[in-house]
């Protein structure tokens, strides 16, 4: 985590602590901090602003009720949050079928080859870095599944590709991405 | 098939984390997590491996409004607490005795109760819509819901004895079979009022259960503790 990431957290677990004990300021701080990109994250994912407010809306209640369980184990407060709004959303995906809404929005085959992120070209997070150093397919697929909610199922359609070969450069993808990520 | 040999366990979180797994993938793993504290953290490892890649988004301002809402949820905003006061706590308490001895019967005596009441000169409170009885096995009622206008009403009744580190928790049963949905925690004593808009659009048509949880509830947002009842709502008009 950079220093500036750290002191972030830093600011967030106090929060979050003072959260723990009902206190109102902090959680409204926390939400100011937060909201927006918690907001991104769901918009991206449900393609659906409506739908994505009431799963962040959802998200900060139960942070009120369950800010005593977030332990530092589970990684920054950030990395918590951002794991219930995405948990959410991916059940709300795989429940609603709401995926078709992304139709127009997915990135296309034939931009399987950038050389970075699609959202971003000035992060320089090692995350980043080992991003880029995959594949175009692999990084590809692992941008459809984690950012817009895609099954393996949903990603050969989508790049019509083999199941096998979408499978294959997911797992190898991932196995790359961490060995580059704590080397 | 062995969960928590580590080379299983940690391909199985790696599918959860990125979002790939089945809805049905995704339930059973769900309650596996529940099991095995092993497989949690493989999740906990690979979330914090992939969320920094959020870091990229660009944030979107929520409207004021979300604020708002999430305010009036908690129940912090003052309209909903006038809203509270305007149909008043207990005001179906009374039937409590004869709502243990059965639901039907409550539903007579609700429907009739309010036929008997004078219309009053402001604006009358709601009618009661649809009523759940979470009934324990000894047959006492330890809570009332009422949907009730725009609003679902709780009102603690013989609530059953838990220590200070346990809530209670209300969970929708969908009708699906999909996995529990937390409505939220139950009061110990007295009554809090839920919007009926935010809460899932099936609730009427689903079945309720209460599990009790550490304090603050479920950290899984799955039920993690016993579940000490359930119950079904009884619609007495449309909802």
């Amino acid at each position: 985590m950079s220093s500036n990431n750290e002191k972030l957290n830093q600011q967030y677990l106090k929060w979050l602590y003072a959260i723990a004990q009902k206190d109102r300021q902090a959680f409204q701080n926390l939400y100011e901090a937060s909201a927006g990109k918690l907001l991104a994250i769901a918009c991206k994912l449900l393609n659906r602003q409506d739908l994505a407010e009431e799963i962040v809306q959802d998200t900060y209640i139960k942070v009120w009720h369950n800010a005593a369980t977030y332990h530092t184990e589970r990684g920054s407060v950030m990395t918590w949050l951002v794991s219930i709004v995405r948990n959410r959303c991916i059940d709300e995906l795989r429940h609603q079928k709401v995926h078709h809404n992304h139709s127009n929005d997915l990135p296309l085959p034939a931009d399987i080859n950038p050389n970075v992120l699609e959202t971003a070209t000035d992060n320089d997070s090692k995350l980043y870095r080992c991003m880029d150093l995959l594949q175009g397919a692999q990084r590809q697929t692992i941008q459809l599944a984690y950012f817009y909610g895609l099954t393996h199922q949903e990603i050969m359609k989508h790049l019509e590709a083999p199941l096998g070969s979408i499978k294959s450069w997911i797992r190898r993808g991932l196995e790359s991405l961490k060995r580059c990520v704590k080397s | 098939m062995n969960y928590l040999k580590s080379e299983l366990a940690e391909e199985l979180a790696k599918r959860y984390v990125l979002g790939t797994m089945s809805a049905g993938a995704r339930r059973r793993f769900n309650q596996l997590l529940m099991q095995h504290r092993s497989l949690q953290e493989w999740v906990w490892q690979w979330e914090q491996l992939l969320n920094p890649m959020t870091e990229s988004l660009p944030e979107i301002t929520p409207d004021q409004s979300l604020w708002q809402r999430i305010t009036e949820r908690l129940g912090w905003q003052s309209a909903i607490q006038s809203a509270s006061q305007t149909a008043p706590a207990g005001r179906l308490g009374w039937l409590s005795g004869w709502i243990t001895a059965g639901a039907a019967l409550l539903v007579a005596v609700v429907i009739g109760w309010q036929s008997l009441q004078p219309q009053p000169s402001i604006t009358p409170p709601a009618a009661v819509n649809a009523v759940a009885v979470l009934q324990t096995e000894l047959n006492k009622s330890a809570w009332l819901l009422q949907q009730r206008g725009p609003k679902v009403n709780v009102t603690a009744q013989q609530v059953p004895s838990s220590t200070s580190a346990q809530d209670f928790e209300l969970w929708m049963l969908p009708q699906s079979g999909k996995a529990p949905i937390s409505l939220g925690l139950l009061p110990k004593k007295g009554q809090l009022a839920w919007l009926k808009s935010k809460m899932p659009d099936e609730l009427f048509n689903a079945g309720l259960a209460v599990s009790v949880e550490p304090k603050g509830g479920s950290p899984t947002g799955a039920p993690t503790g016993p579940v000490i009842l359930t119950a079904n709502w009884i619609t007495l008009s449309g909802v």
